[in-house]
C-alpha cells in the first residue's frame, strides 16, 4: 500500500505546501475522475481522497510521515509526563467550568492559550521531523493531539452557544 | 458496531465521578494518559490504613464513551476490596464486563494503569509517613520510558 505522499507524488515531509498540495490533489482528481479518462478507477478516486485527507491534517499527516519512515504509533504508548498531564487536566476542568457558567469569554481565553501550546508544539514536531529525531517527534504529536482534543470540545462548546 | 447496554449506562450515567482531597495521606491519586487518542483519567481512591480495604473511589476522565464506562466501572469495584485485591485487578475483566470493541480495549488498560497508578502513590504517602524511603521497593520504574523535556 502506497503511503500517501507517494499518492499524491509529493516529498514526505512535514511542512508541507498546504496550497501546492491543494492544487497537486486537484489536478490528480481530474486525471483520476471515471470520465476523464476511461482506465481510471474508482479505486483510485477514492485511494486519492483518503491520501490528501490524510496530509491536509496536522495530526494525520505527522503519523502518516512515521509510517512512511517506518515509526509505528500504537495505542499503548503513556504519556509520562505527571506534570503535563495535570495541565491538560486543570485545563480540560477550568474549560468544563467555564462551559457549565456559559462563560464564554473564559472559553475564549483558555481556547487563545490552548492554541498557542498548540503552535509551539507543531513548530517543535516540524523540526524534529526536519531532523529525524522520531522519539521526540512522537511526543509533540502525542501533545498536539490532547490539544486538539481540547480545541474540538471549544467548538463544540461555541455551537452549543450559538445554537441557544 | 453495536456497544453493550452496561458500557452505555456507564457513560451515560458514569458512577463515582468526583475528586478526593489529594493532600490527605489516606488518598492515593493516580493520573494516567494515552497520548495516541489524547485521553487524560484521574482515579483516586480512600484507603482505610488499619484494615487496608478501599472506602472510596473517585474519578475524572476526559476522554471517549469507553474510557469514561472502563474509569467508572473500575471506581466500582475497587470500593470495599482491600488495596492488595484491588491491584490484582486486570484490564480483561473490564473488556469482559463491558464488551468492549478490540480497538476500544486500551481504554481499559488505562483504567488498570490508573488503579495501579493510585495504589502506588497511596503505598508511597504511607511509607513517608512511616518515615521510609518511599522509592525503596517501587523503584520498578519502566525502563523502556524516555523521559523528554518540553
Amino acid at each position: 500500500m502506497p503511503s500517501p505522499f507517494e499518492i499524491l507524488g509529493v516529498e514526505a515531509r512535514f511542512d508541507l505546501d498546504l496550497a501546492a498540495l491543494e492544487k497537486r490533489y486537484r489536478e490528480l482528481s481530474r486525471e483520476a475522475h471515471p470520465d476523464a479518462k476511461r482506465s481510471a478507477t474508482l479505486g483510485a478516486s477514492i485511494d486519492l481522497n483518503a491520501a490528501y485527507r490524510a496530509l491536509k491534517d496536522d495530526l494525520s499527516r505527522g503519523r502518516a510521515l512515521l509510517e512512511a519512515r517506518g515509526v509505528a504509533m500504537g495505542g499503548e504508548e503513556r504519556e509520562n509526563d505527571p506534570g503535563f498531564l495535570m495541565e491538560v487536566m486543570e485545563l480540560r476542568e477550568a474549560l468544563g467550568d467555564a462551559r457549565d457558567a456559559k462563560d464564554l469569554g473564559k472559553v475564549l481565553v483558555l481556547a487563545t492559550r490552548v492554541r498557542g501550546f498548540y503552535d509551539a508544539s507543531k513548530k517543535a514536531l516540524t523540526a524534529a521531523f526536519a531532523s529525524s529525531d522520531h522519539a521526540i517527534a512522537k511526543h509533540h504529536l502525542g501533545r498536539l493531539r490532547y490539544y486538539r482534543r481540547f480545541l474540538d470540545e471549544v467548538d463544540v462548546i461555541q455551537e452549543e452557544n450559538e445554537l441557544a | 458496531m453495536a456497544y453493550s447496554d452496561k458500557l452505555i449506562e456507564h457513560y451515560e450515567r458514569p458512577l463515582n465521578v468526583g475528586t478526593l482531597d489529594k493532600e490527605d495521606p489516606n488518598v492515593g491519586s493516580g493520573l494516567v494518559g494515552a497520548p495516541a487518542c489524547g485521553d487524560v483519567m484521574r482515579l483516586q481512591i480512600k484507603v482505610n490504613p488499619e484494615t487496608q480495604v478501599i472506602e472510596d473511589a473517585k474519578f475524572k476522565t476526559f476522554g471517549c464513551g469507553s474510557a469514561i464506562a472502563s474509569s467508572s466501572l473500575a471506581t466500582e469495584w475497587v470500593k470495599g476490596k482491600t488495596v492488595e485485591e484491588a491491584m490484582a485487578l486486570k484490564n480483561t475483566d473490564i473488556v469482559k464486563e463491558l464488551n468492549l470493541p478490540p480497538v476500544k480495549i486500551h481504554c481499559s488498560v488505562l483504567a488498570e494503569d490508573a488503579i495501579k497508578s493510585a495504589i502506588a502513590d497511596f503505598r508511597r504517602k504511607q511509607a513517608v509517613a512511616r518515615g521510609e524511603d518511599p522509592d525503596v521497593g517501587i523503584g520498578q520504574k519502566d525502563e523502556n520510558v524516555v523521559q523528554l523535556s518540553k
